[in-house]
C-alpha cells in the first residue's frame, strides 16, 4: 500500500508559519498577564450565600452551639475559596471556572439544608431546656417550703418537749 | 400536720410564692442572653506581628521589588457569625479618605478583597505580603505599574503620584449584609452605623531593591 505525501506549498507555509507564532504570542500573553480587578462575589453565587447566611445565623439564634456551627461555616469558607479561585482563572478556562463556581454552589445548598435541620433541633433543644428550668424554679419553690413547714413542725415539737420538761420554782 | 393545721396556712402559701417568684426571677436571667456591644475589631501590624516595623527599617521610601511584609486581622464581635470582606484600595495625597460620618467608603480604585465567615469572637489574622514589582516616572509623576501581592501579581491602573511621595493604601472592612445580599460598608449595632478602614502611607522611589 503507498501513501502519498502531501507537501505544504510556500504561501501555505507562511501561513502556517503565522498562525504558530500568533498562538504562541496568545498563550504567552494569557500566561504572563497579571490580574487586573478584585476577587468578587460571583453574581450566580450571592442568592446561594444570602440563604446559607441567614440559616446558620437562624441556627445561631435558635440556641445552636459554637462547636455545632464550625463545621458550616468552615464549608462557607470553602465555597468563598472555591469562589476566590475560580475568580483568578482567565477567560478561556470557562469550563473550570463553571464547575467550581457550581461545586461552590452545592456547597451552599448543602449549609443551607444543614443549618435548617440544626435550626429546628437546636429551637427544640432551647424550649425544652427552657421548659426544664422554669420546672426547676417551681420545683425548688416546693422544696423550700417543704423544709421550712419541716424545720417549724420540729422547731415547734422542741419547743413543746421544752416547755413540759421545765420546772417551776418558788421565789 | 400539726403545724399546718394549728399555724396559718397564708404564711405557707406566702413562703411558696415568694420561693416561687424567686426561682422563676433566677431561671428568667439564666436563660436571656445578656445584652454585648457589636462591633468589629479590625487592625494591620508590621512584620513582626506587632503595631510597628510597617516598612524595612521604618522607612516609609520603597523601592522597587522591596517586600513589605504586614499582618491584617479582623475579629468578630458581633455576637453571631458574620461574613466579612476587606477591601484592599489605591489612593494618594488627593484621595478622599472613607468619611466615618456618613459612612462612605473613598472613591479610590479597589484592587483586591479578601473575603471569609467568621464565628462569633473568632479573629482572621493572615500575612499581607505585598511590593512593588513595576512603576513609570513621566514628567515628574510616579505611576505604580504592577503590585505583588501574596506572591499574585496585579495591574493597577490609575495610581501615580506626584514625585511619587504620598501614595496611600486604603483597607476597608464590608460586611455581608442580609436584607440586600450585598457587601455594604460597616456595620449596624443598637447605637447605629459603625464603620472601620486603615490607611497606610509610603513614597515610592523607583531605584531598584536596596543591596542585601
Amino acid at each position: 500500500m503507498r501513501y502519498a505525501r502531501h507537501y505544504l506549498n510556500e504561501s501555505q507555509m507562511n501561513v502556517f508559519k503565522w498562525l504558530i507564532v500568533t498562538a504562541t504570542i496568545l498563550i504567552a500573553l494569557i500566561m504572563i498577564t497579571p490580574f487586573y480587578g478584585r476577587a468578587q462575589i460571583s453574581l450566580t453565587l450571592q442568592p446561594g450565600l444570602g440563604q446559607a447566611i441567614t440559616a446558620v445565623n437562624n441556627a445561631e439564634a435558635a440556641g445552636a452551639y459554637p462547636n455545632e456551627v464550625i463545621p458550616l461555616v468552615a464549608l462557607l469558607n470553602r465555597a468563598l475559596e472555591l469562589n476566590q479561585e475560580a475568580s483568578t482563572l482567565s477567560l478561556n478556562q470557562t469550563g473550570e471556572h463553571d464547575q467550581l463556581i457550581s461545586g461552590a454552589s452545592r456547597i451552599l445548598a448543602n449549609v443551607t439544608n444543614q443549618a435548617n435541620d440544626l435550626t429546628t433541633k437546636s429551637a427544640q433543644r432551647a424550649y425544652s431546656n427552657k421548659i426544664i428550668t422554669y420546672a426547676s424554679g417551681i420545683i425548688i419553690a416546693v422544696l423550700g417550703t417543704f423544709a421550712y413547714v419541716a424545720i417549724a413542725e420540729f422547731y415547734e415539737r422542741y419547743r413543746i418537749k421544752f416547755t413540759f420538761q421545765m420546772k417551776v420554782k418558788r421565789k | 400536720m400539726r403545724f399546718i393545721s394549728t399555724q396559718n396556712r397564708r404564711t405557707i402559701i406566702t413562703l411558696f410564692l415568694v420561693l416561687a417568684i424567686i426561682s422563676e426571677m433566677g431561671a428568667y436571667v439564666a436563660l436571656t442572653p445578656r445584652p454585648t456591644q457589636q462591633f468589629f475589631q479590625f487592625y494591620v501590624l508590621g512584620k513582626n506581628g506587632l503595631a510597628r516595623d510597617y516598612y524595612p527599617q521604618n522607612n516609609p521610601d520603597l523601592r522597587l521589588a522591596s517586600n513589605i511584609s504586614w499582618y491584617l486581622g479582623v475579629t468578630n464581635f458581633m455576637g453571631n457569625m458574620q461574613l466579612v470582606e476587606i477591601r484592599l484600595k489605591l489612593g494618594n495625597e488627593t484621595t478622599t479618605p472613607p468619611n466615618d460620618t456618613t459612612d462612605t467608603p473613598t472613591s479610590a480604585p479597589e484592587l483586591l478583597a479578601f473575603d471569609r465567615a467568621l464565628m462569633d469572637n473568632e479573629t482572621w489574622e493572615f500575612p499581607f505580603v505585598w511590593s512593588i514589582t513595576n512603576d513609570t516616572t513621566i514628567a515628574g509623576t510616579t505611576r505604580i505599574l504592577t503590585v505583588q501581592i501574596n506572591n499574585q501579581t496585579y495591574q493597577t491602573s490609575d495610581w501615580s503620584a506626584l514625585k511619587g511621595y504620598n501614595f496611600r493604601l486604603i483597607l476597608e472592612l464590608w460586611v455581608w449584609q442580609g436584607d440586600t445580599n450585598t457587601f455594604e460598608f460597616g456595620w449596624g449595632n443598637s447605637a447605629g452605623r459603625r464603620t472601620a478602614w486603615l490607611q497606610l502611607w509610603f513614597n515610592m522611589s523607583s531605584i531598584g531593591p536596596p543591596p542585601p
